[in-house]
């Protein structure tokens, strides 16, 4: 069966972690995360062909945690997750983006969370207008409810498997 | 002369065609020229090929063979390329002349098969003992104890006592990916999560290298270090309390090795060398890898490799393994002895079937139950020996007759002449004793011998006691089959001896009425066949008479008739009356008084027993006091 890398990026508290467990069932605890910054899930996806996909959860992004893209060394593809309930989050989303892009060209989705509370939407689909086409794919999810979580991974399976 | 004929000019399209054809003629020949010519250089070229061909092979046939050597012994590459190409060939040739590889591998099979016997015998030993050692020792138990007091598997705390130190988990980890291309391990619950740890140790490997790289910033003289892209900060080691991560760091891919124990540096150069080794074989795979780890599936036997170990010194030494020995040969006695005693039992029952049978004790059943447990059935008559006495007979010790043999006793009467002779010669003694006091007192001499040899009962009798011993003797089963000869002397009464002949009276009564007179269907003539019935009524009456006199008592015959129930009653009654004065009158013709007889019918006798002959007349004594 392929393996294949998939990292996960994202500025603090968009839901990385949260997408993550909701779509596998872990064996490191999260501490793993704040100890090196990375923690390291898997679950087989059945596309054709199947793939085991190892996700790399890397820790969020801000002002007072670089970026180390040493983690996105060898991965087949990335998942940039954004918060739609918090104005900034895009910006946000978008400079790590680009930060990962020169640190890997390979193919990424847009991850846009939390779509579980749409009262708090800060943002929508207009403010994307120009960026969209930077992606492969969008996503509308909710970690809470598991909306378009597993369609999210089925997706990046097909991608990698491209 | 001239010449009549007629010179014919070509016309002019005539001339043009011969032009035409000529130039088709020459076209054509170019054309084949060009073929020829083509053909030519072809088969020069294929000749050009071959001398090419011919020369390479000549090249290679003088360096192949130390080619393949060199390279063999380098890196042992070529037998690990011709493996699957030999495995191939085989299993095509085996397929194909199936026969053949029989012939070839007959000879081969029974050295095979004793080996393998050889060797599995010695396996099995060297694991019993080893089983033994690790569960049932004083060394075991203390083991147990201290594994569980660490927390750590048995099986584990085993190997550190027992190894120097072993290597549990080899993993082969492509370097970029973090991506685990194959592993092995040697408890196969080690393996369920070893892609997860392969990539953590990665990220550890890689945060390692991030922290502690010396790869930006500047010198201390002010001149800034541009940053490398060279990890010169890898992990090398992981010490934990139960084992060491040895990590060994290649290009393309990295090999961790999970030991316990201290490991020697020929192991870890192995570790070294089998890295090495593997990139040599797969660097291009390594290089484009893309998530197939299937094609890295061969390099199973090279980390198999990895999975080294070595025995502490104290447990390297061969040993005997005394403790299997000692259980085996455990095992083997208890079975030898109760095959001793299985066979010492079923003995015992031979020796039971073997002793006399002729002494009034016959055996009915013989049979093993159990360890030293038989079940033994016999018949006996009252008069034979007794059962212990009849198995000393055997060799049959006294324990085993106690202990061993359950005995059940069913009484019987047994007719052999032998334990005839026993019970007369016991009713002689009896006799005897109860008469030597009498025959002290009545200054008579009274005691009753038997003579084994001849057969023969002697003696001297009063002519009461006669009659009353004759009668006793005639009781004894079997007795008339053993017809001993009576030689007594008969002696008149010395004085009267009321309960003798009452005694007598009372037998001679017994015997009359036991006799009985049988007669035909709706028939009441006596026939010949009931003379000898009737000569006994008449002896005994007139001896009971005798004794009637000296008792003042009168004694007389009442003959009775009686009749099935075929017929009519009142028809049966007639029969029944006639049957008896029939009687009657033959007992008259033979000497008895008739005025000593009385008669009566009484008909039909119903409710009688099945098969029973109820056509008869029956004599009884009636006895009046005179």
């Amino acid at each position: 069966m392929l393996q294949k890398k998939i990292c996960i990026l994202g500025g603090t508290a968009v839901g990385k972690t949260s997408l993550v467990k909701q779509f596998v069932e872990g064996i490191f605890s999260d501490k793993y995360l704040t100890s090196i910054g990375v923690k390291i899930d898997k679950r087989q996806v059945e596309s054709q062909p199947p793939v085991q996909l190892m996700i790399w959860d890397l820790e969020g992004i801000d002002k007072y945690c670089g970026f180390n893209p040493r983690y996105l060394r060898g991965a087949s593809a990335m998942i940039i997750v954004t918060d739609q309930t918090r104005l900034n989050s895009l910006s946000e989303s978008l400079e790590i983006f680009s930060l990962a892009k020169k640190a890997s060209d390979i193919p990424s989705i847009l991850a846009i969370n939390k779509t579980d509370m749409p009262e708090s939407m800060k943002w929508g689909e207009s403010n994307l207008q120009t960026h969209a086409s930077q992606f492969d794919e969008i996503h509308f999810t909710s970690a809470k409810t598991g909306i378009a979580v597993e369609n999210l991974f089925t997706s990046i399976a097909k991608l990698v498997t491209k | 002369m001239n010449d009549n004929k007629p010179v014919s000019k070509k016309p002019t399209n005539e001339a043009a065609s011969v032009d035409d054809h000529s130039t088709q003629e020459i076209s054509q020949a170019q054309k084949d020229l060009n073929t020829i010519r083509h053909i030519i250089n072809s088969e020069a070229l294929a000749v050009e090929e071959l001398k090419r061909k011919q020369q390479a092979r000549e090249y290679v046939t003088e360096v192949v063979s130390e080619a393949l050597n060199d390279r063999q012994q380098s890196d042992n590459s070529v037998s690990k390329i011709m493996v699957p190409i030999v495995e191939q060939a085989i299993e095509k040739s085996i397929s194909q002349q199936r026969d053949k590889f029989i012939d070839f591998l007959y000879p081969l099979v029974g050295d095979l098969v004793r080996n393998f016997a050889t060797a599995f015998f010695r396996d099995f030993i060297e694991k019993t003992n080893e089983l033994i050692e690790n569960s049932i020792t004083v060394k075991s138990m203390k083991w147990r104890y201290q594994a569980w007091r660490s927390g750590v598997p048995f099986s584990r705390y085993v190997a550190s006592q027992v190894y120097a130190f072993q290597t549990q988990q080899v993993l082969l980890i492509h370097k970029e990916t973090g991506i685990l291309l194959n592993s092995v391990s040697l408890n196969l619950a080690d393996d369920e999560n070893s892609d997860l740890v392969s990539s953590m140790l990665t990220a550890i490997s890689d945060f390692v290298n991030d922290s502690f790289s010396q790869n930006k910033g500047t010198t201390p003289d002010g001149k800034s270090i541009p940053e490398t892209k060279v990890d010169n900060q890898g992990l090398h080691e992981i010490r934990t309390n139960e084992f060491v991560l040895y990590v060994k760091q290649g290009p393309q891919a990295m090999l961790v090795a999970a030991v316990t124990g201290n490991i020697s540096p020929i192991a870890k150069d192995k570790f070294q060398s089998t890295l090495e080794q593997i990139h040599a074989m797969y660097l291009p795979q390594l290089q484009t890898f893309d998530g197939d780890t299937t094609l890295f599936a061969p390099t199973y036997s090279d980390l198999s490799d990895c999975l080294l170990a070595e025995e502490k010194s104290e447990t390297k030494a061969k040993k005997k393994p005394w403790p299997a020995i000692a259980f085996l040969l455990l095992v083997f006695g208890a079975l030898a002895y109760y095959f001793f005693l299985s066979w010492q039992t079923s003995q015992l029952a031979d020796e039971i079937y073997a002793l006399p049978k002729d002494q009034g004790i016959v055996v009915n059943k013989n049979e093993v139950v159990g360890l030293q447990q038989i079940e033994l059935t016999v018949l006996r008559d009252p008069s034979a020996i007794s059962i212990k006495e009849w198995m000393t007979l055997g060799s049959i010790t006294e324990k085993q007759r106690n202990d061993w043999i359950l005995v059940t006793e069913i009484p019987f009467v047994s007719l052999s002449e032998g334990l005839v002779q026993r019970r007369l010669g016991a009713f002689i003694d009896e006799f005897n004793t109860k008469h030597s006091v009498n025959a002290q007192a009545n200054q008579t001499n009274t005691e009753l011998r038997y003579d084994l040899s001849t057969n023969t009962i002697s003696g001297q009798l009063s002519s009461t006691q006669n009659i009353i011993i004759t009668a006793e003797i005639a009781g004894i089963e079997g007795i008339k089959q053993l017809a001993p000869q009576m030689d007594i002397n008969v002696s008149e009464n010395t004085q009267s001896d009321h309960i003798i002949s009452q005694r007598a009276l009372t037998l001679l009564s017994g015997n009359i009425s036991q006799l009985q007179i049988a007669f035909g269907s709706n028939s009441a003539q006596i026939t010949e066949l009931q003379s000898s019935t009737l000569n006994a009524a008449v002896d005994a009456f007139k001896q009971l008479q005798t004794f009637a006199n000296e008792l003042d008592l009168s004694a007389k015959l009442l003959v009775l008739g009686a009749s099935d129930n075929l017929g009519s009653a009142r028809v049966n009654q007639a029969l029944s009356i006639k049957r008896a004065e029939n009687t009657a009158d033959a007992l008259v013709s033979l000497g008895i008084a008739r005025t000593d007889i009385m008669t009566s019918g009484l008909g039909i006798i119903e409710d009688a027993p099945p098969n029973t002959n109820v056509r008869k007349a029956i004599i009884h004594v009636i006895l009046t006091k005179l």
